[in-house]
């Protein structure tokens, strides 16, 4: 356990620990490009000099080990002078093309020029040029020009990714960062590179250009594109998501996520979204209909189903949302006619699985199903049930939450024509697919950024998610949707909050015993028995070293 | 025929005609005067090609315009006093011009022809008896609009005709006093002479504060500033002719204009010998150029005469503020009223110590 | 105020004032072209300098537009009035372009941020324009085509 002296401030650190991971821990900031605490460290940037006493030159706080005794200046003169020099020698080729540069506004280049030099170049001669426009891959772009050759893409893609494309070629200033001929970079954590560049040379082709960044709100998040639920910040505007990023989380995801679930955002700005309540007329075609008269219509069927109503939740809802549903058909319908289907979804792209971020699993709440639904119906029986009275034409009501249901279940066929036999079949969803065209009423649902909730993961960690702006055109939220059904019905009701149906939840619950939304927090928070279970998501010291290169 | 019915013909085709005629002049007076007053061109753009008689073209161009507008009636506005308003306040101003003698008396074919549409004996009392009508239009037009603000400005309006007429039928028995004649004619024909050889003898030198009481009752008589209350677009809009548009509102405009042009006549009528030329009688006119010519010299005197007032009230609109109501109200029936009355006795004590000194002698 | 009985009664000070209202009158009949009211359509005033007019986009000698659609200008615009989409170009061409740049001269407040925030020199407001009339709400959506075309500039002006 080395004690060392950082300007004046006494920290001791674990042995192993280098000097700047001693400064972060007494919060001085010491510039850097090449370092990344999750990544092995290259060392080659020179921005982390320090003086260290004792030794003639300035040292890299990156790549020096914390010794006892040392005694470590980051403000002095000297170190100044080499911050400014090596600012310099940075922007010597830098295009400096900020105003076209989508990293502007969040580049850590920019930051640090205006912290630590500010000063104007004093180069006569023409920068070198190189391309500016590289294809790397299916998305990614670089631009050689703008690179400071850090090699933290290049790190990522080999501790990580196991992905050795990437790579410095040639030397001076000559020296580019390029794949090898005729090898694109595709690779499905490719856009973790385009977080950990300090420069804006590597560049995302799915929000190259779209929005300058400070235009971005961030609204913290999950991804629900598979059980892993990686926590992400939602970079939205006027109701536009224009990205998705990872938020960092050592308890789930580290700093990275997989580029699946960051392009996966785009239905939220689909034209396919479902923008208002359809209703099938006598010609089997849907029209537009308000939500009064769709409630009207739906409280009709099931005063008229009575208990023989029936619904199909989603592993994709909300703890709250599932909770609801339990108890709107239990308690509102007296109906045992509820259920989930857990199974994975169909065939779709990019259902892949490996050792890191990714789950074979796209479920994102079958933790919350699995938890929640016994509570109301200890037996689970209920989806045979609900199949064999449609098969058998007996169903008069059916309300599906789960927009994938079609590709979920096993026996397609089967379902697909039970499905048509349902008298009143009502579906709940946010994008048109094949299940909405075959319902009589199709009601338009808020998607996840636009919703407020939790979701459990696999391993057993209750996870929140906030609402980034009001849902799209009529959408409304699945919590809400009981409610208004139960004010149809004539039943007396009161608006439902997120906060209060968890509490309720967690009240009821044991798995959820003791969590709140306050306790959850950003991070969230293990339910009972859970144990978190993460992949090695940071290659620091002490972790095995990288294979040779 | 006899000539006298052809001349009189004549005459009631001609007179109203030119009234009429001098409102377009009076408006581009108006516009241009105040403009240059205020430093401004005023309009000048309405031509006829390359044609536009600096300005002169848009009261006609204005005329157009009112004619074709749509003729438009509140849905709850009186179907028949509504439309008839306008009429009230044009026609009895044009009526009023009857009486007023353009020049002197023309002898034609025999007869001795007078130069007013007709000469009454009483012409006078003729001309206050008809020009009270207008008020009748005001008010009507006010009430027929079914409209808060007009109802308020006609009523403004009345309350303040009303008021002024007293005063302005006051302010002229002085002059009436000194005249002794209600013929407009004769009136004008008693100011031909001159005191001591080199001042006319005009009602306004022998009836100064008379005549400074019938101008400002004047004014306030043709609703102009400083007495242009009934309108004010901050209190009532525009007044009784809130709900007017087109050619029932240029009526109002029209009857504004024509009541001025009245109004001037009568003061020239009154105070400022009429058709007299200055210095020359009728007589040795018409002896020295012949008739045609003396009648045109005095047609063309009394007109300039006429046109010097007219533009006294554009000028004055131009440069003073506007009263208060209640300054209006305390000025018409706290000084000029009383000053009237005063003036009356003082002129009558007057006449009688004259009369009695002639008679003494 | 007190007046005193010469004001009171009016007369002399009415006077007066006609006579100040005349003598303008007659001094701007005899002298119209001095009037301080200009003809305006015809007779336009110089105008300043640093007047700004309405924007033009400038543009490179090959015709492209100067602008490369880094928002600062939008970004500046305390109206929010400027919408910008940009695209990358093809290869040759400027890298990003704008492939739409509105100005809704409805909302636009003339404060001339955008052009003090522009780094290329692409927007400035030397036109000497007035605030252009329209009828309809869509009219006043000034798009590039419309941005680029304007009268020979006077004025021309650097930019800050």
């Amino acid at each position: 356990m080395p004690k060392l002296t950082i300007d004046g401030k006494e920290v001791t650190v674990e042995k192993g620990q280098t000097v700047m991971n001693a400064a972060e821990k007494l919060g001085i900031d010491i510039p850097r490009f090449c370092y990344h605490p999750n990544l092995s460290v290259a060392g080659n940037c020179r921005m982390c000099l320090v003086d260290i006493e004792k030794i003639p030159k300035l040292l890299t706080s990156c790549t020096t080990e914390a010794a006892e005794g040392m005694v470590v200046h980051t403000t002095t003169d000297k170190v100044k002078d080499a911050q400014r020099v090596v600012l310099e020698f940075l922007l010597v080729n830098h295009p400096i093309d900020c105003p076209i540069c989508d990293k502007a506004g969040e580049c850590p280049l920019q930051d640090q020029y205006y912290k630590f030099s500010s000063e104007p170049s004093r180069m006569e001669v023409e920068k070198t040029h190189k391309p500016k426009r590289v294809d790397l891959g299916p998305t990614i772009k670089l631009d050689q020009e703008r690179c400071v050759l850090c090699t933290r893409c290049v790190r990522f893609l080999e501790e990580f990714a196991d992905d050795h494309s990437l790579g410095t070629v040639n030397r001076g200033d000559r020296t580019i960062l390029t794949t090898f001929p005729g090898q694109p970079l595709d690779n499905v954590y490719s856009l973790n590179t385009v977080d950990v560049c300090p420069v804006g040379a590597l560049t995302s082709k799915d929000f190259r250009f779209k929005k300058r960044v400070w235009f971005l709100k961030k609204t913290p998040s999950i991804c629900t594109f598979c059980a892993t639920g990686c926590n992400i910040n939602v970079e939205h505007d006027e109701g536009h998501v224009y990205r998705i990023r990872p938020r960092e989380n050592d308890g789930v995801n580290g700093p990275w996520m997989c580029d699946t679930g960051r392009l996966e955002y785009t239905f939220v700005n689909s034209e396919d979204r479902v923008k208002c309540c359809l209703v099938r007329g006598e010609d089997h075609r849907q029209s537009r209909s308000g939500w009064d008269e769709v409630l009207k219509r739906i409280a009709e069927a099931i005063l008229h189903a009575g208990n023989r109503a029936a619904g199909i939740a989603s592993p994709r809802m909300t703890n709250e949302s599932l909770y609801e549903f339990g108890r709107f058909f239990q308690m509102t319908l007296k109906s045992q006619r509820f259920a989930a289907v857990t199974s994975d979804i169909g065939p779709i792209e990019g259902r892949r699985a490996d050792d890191f971020l990714i789950r074979a699993d796209k479920n994102p709440n079958r933790r919350g199903v699995e938890e929640i639904l016994p509570h109301f119906d200890p037996q689970g029986e209920a989806l045979q049930k609900i199949l064999e009275a449609a098969e058998a034409g007996k169903l008069p009501f059916l309300l599906i939450l789960d927009q994938d249901l079609l590709s979920r279940v096993e026996d397609h066929q089967r379902w697909h024509s039970a499905l048509e036999k349902v008298s009143c079949l009502v579906v709940g969803s946010t994008l048109e697919n094949e299940l909405t065209k075959m319902a009589h009423i199709v009601l338009p649902l808020a998607s996840w950024v636009e919703e407020e909730g939790t979701y459990t993961r696999f391993d057993g960690r209750v996870q929140r998610v906030w609402r980034a702006f009001p849902a799209r055109g009529e959408a409304r939220e699945t919590l809400a949707l009981f409610n208004c059904v139960a004010a149809a019905l004539g039943k007396k009701t009161q608006a439902v909050r997120p906060q209060a149906v968890f509490d309720e939840l967690a009240s009821r619950i044991r798995f959820y015993g003791g969590l709140s939304y306050p306790a959850i927090g950003k991070d969230g928070a293990l339910g009972a028995g859970g144990e978190t279970v993460v992949p090695r998501l940071s290659y620091g010291p002490g972790s095995e070293q990288p294979a040779a290169t | 025929m006899n000539i006298e019915y052809i001349a009189g013909i004549i005459k009631a085709v001609t007179i109203p005609v030119m009234a009429l005629n001098s409102i377009p002049l009076l408006v581009w007076m108006e516009r241009r005067g105040s403009a240059f007053i205020q430093n401004r061109h005023g309009p000048n753009r309405a031509n006829i090609g390359p044609i536009t008689l600096f300005g002169l073209l848009h009261p006609f161009a204005d005329a157009i315009k009112c004619v074709f507008k749509e003729p438009f009636r509140p849905t709850k506005a009186h179907p028949i006093f509504y439309p008839l308003a306008p009429a009230l306040v044009v026609v009895p101003a044009l009526l009023t011009l009857a009486v007023v003698p353009l020049a002197d008396h023309i002898f034609l074919m025999g007869a001795e022809i007078p130069m007013s549409v007709a000469e009454l004996e009483y012409g006078i009392v003729y001309m206050f008896a008809v020009s009270s009508i207008s008020v009748l239009g005001i008010t009507l037009a006010g009430w027929a609009s079914n409209n808060k603000f007009s109802l308020m400005g006609g009523l403004r309006s009345t309350a303040q005709m009303i008021s002024y007429e007293l005063s302005l039928g006051l302010s002229i028995f002085g002059a009436l006093l000194v005249y002794g004649s209600l013929n407009p004619n004769e009136i004008a024909r008693l100011q031909g002479e001159t005191f001591f050889g080199v001042i006319p003898a005009w009602g306004v030198l022998m009836q100064p504060l008379g005549f400074l009481l019938f101008l400002i009752a004047a004014f306030a008589e043709a609703n102009r500033n400083p007495f242009d209350l009934p309108e004010g677009e901050s209190e009532l809009v525009a007044g009784y002719h809130t709900e007017y548009g087109g050619m029932k509102f240029s009526m109002f405009m029209m009857g504004e204009y024509v009541a001025m042009v009245t109004l001037s006549a009568l003061t020239v009528t009154l105070f400022f010998g009429g058709w007299q030329v200055p210095w020359v009688t009728t007589e040795a006119l018409q002896a020295t150029v012949g008739q045609p010519l003396r009648v045109l010299c005095q047609f063309l005197a009394f007109a300039g005469k006429t046109l010097f007032f007219c533009w006294l009230f554009i000028w004055v609109r131009w440069t003073l503020p506007r009263f208060r109501y209640d300054q209006l109200m305390r000025l018409g029936w706290k000084v000029i009223l009383p000053l009237s009355i005063v003036n009356v006795f003082v002129t009558a004590l007057v006449l009688l110590g004259l009369g009695w000194m002639k008679g003494t002698l | 105020m007190s007046m005193d009985f010469k004001e009171q009664v009016y007369v002399v000070e009415i006077v007066k004032g006609l006579m100040i209202t005349i003598r303008n009158l007659l001094r701007n009949m005899m002298n119209m072209r001095g009037m301080p009211t200009i003809s305006y359509p015809e007779i336009m005033k110089a105008v300043a300098h640093r007047y700004r007019g309405r924007h033009r986009l400038t543009q490179k000698e090959d015709g492209m537009l100067k602008c490369t659609a880094c928002m600062l200008c939008a970004t500046a615009c305390p109206a929010k009035c400027i919408q910008i989409e940009a695209k990358e170009g093809a290869d040759g061409e400027a890298e990003k372009y704008p492939s739409l740049y509105n100005i809704d001269m409805l909302e636009c407040v003339y404060c001339g941020l955008c052009v003090e925030a522009c780094p290329c020199d692409a927007i400035r407001m030397d036109t000497g324009i007035h605030p252009p009339p329209a009828d309809s709400r869509e009219k006043f959506i000034y798009r590039i085509e419309d941005l680029t075309t304007y009268p020979e500039i006077k004025n021309p002006r650097d930019p800050v």
